[in-house]
């Protein structure tokens, strides 16, 4: 599967770390850290969490180039 | 933020995946163990083979469980349990080798795995999953930066 750099990049220009933005979300750093390598698809659920953490739209972080 | 209080979706994901492996591997050592009795194999006394397999594989799902970083109950909690089960595993281990060592019980008696032998393992078991804890989290407190 492949990474995830967008949320990566999002999450960077917010100066957060990975277990900074799985503790705003409500999971944990193992799983974010699967989600950003590519490794697990989230649900809409958690896309959308994600989305709402970082400021971004599901497009900007979700859609394929 | 958010406290984290429970199981998120890929932990769920992965605590079904562990509970599917562990049913399949419980099935199939039973059947095994079934099909040497049958065959007039008994490596064990009375129920002792079946708890042995019960307890070997409550044990390789212990140590899947905390491989993924999946505690059902909180991580504190969790941390006191597995203590209790290195510290029961250890008193078990040298009761077992004392009796062993001291008292001249025999590992092997008719073909079968006596008590005090199979005390000894329960043990080593029991402290398996302790030190698969220990390290982990030394595992986890090295790798805790890593991006």
């Amino acid at each position: 599967m492949a990474k995830n750099l967008k949320v990566k990049a999002a999450r960077a220009a917010l100066d957060m770390t990975q277990k900074d933005l799985a503790e705003a979300i409500g999971v944990s750093r193992q799983t974010m850290n699967a989600i950003e390598k590519g490794d697990y698809y989230p649900s809409v659920k958690l896309c959308i969490d994600i989305c709402k953490v970082l400021g971004k739209t599901l497009d900007e972080l979700f859609w394929e180039d | 933020m958010k406290e984290i209080k429970h199981l998120d979706e890929l932990q769920l994901l992965k605590r079904g995946n562990v509970f599917k492996h562990g049913l399949f591997s419980l099935v199939g050592l039973l059947l095994i163990n079934a099909l040497l009795y049958s065959c007039g194999i008994e490596w064990a006394s009375g129920k002792w083979a079946e708890l042995t397999i019960i307890l070997l594989v409550v044990v390789l799902c212990s140590i899947e469980f905390i491989y993924y970083d999946i505690y059902p109950l909180t991580e504190r909690k969790q941390k006191y349990l597995i203590y209790f089960s290195g510290l029961f595993g250890f008193v078990a281990l040298i009761a077992c080798i004392y009796d062993l060592v001291i008292e001249e019980v025999r590992i092997v008696a008719s073909g079968k795995i006596t008590d005090g032998a199979l005390g000894i393992i329960y043990g080593i078991l029991f402290m398996v999953v302790f030190l698969a804890y220990i390290l982990k989290i030394k595992h986890n407190a090295k790798h805790e930066n890593e991006e």
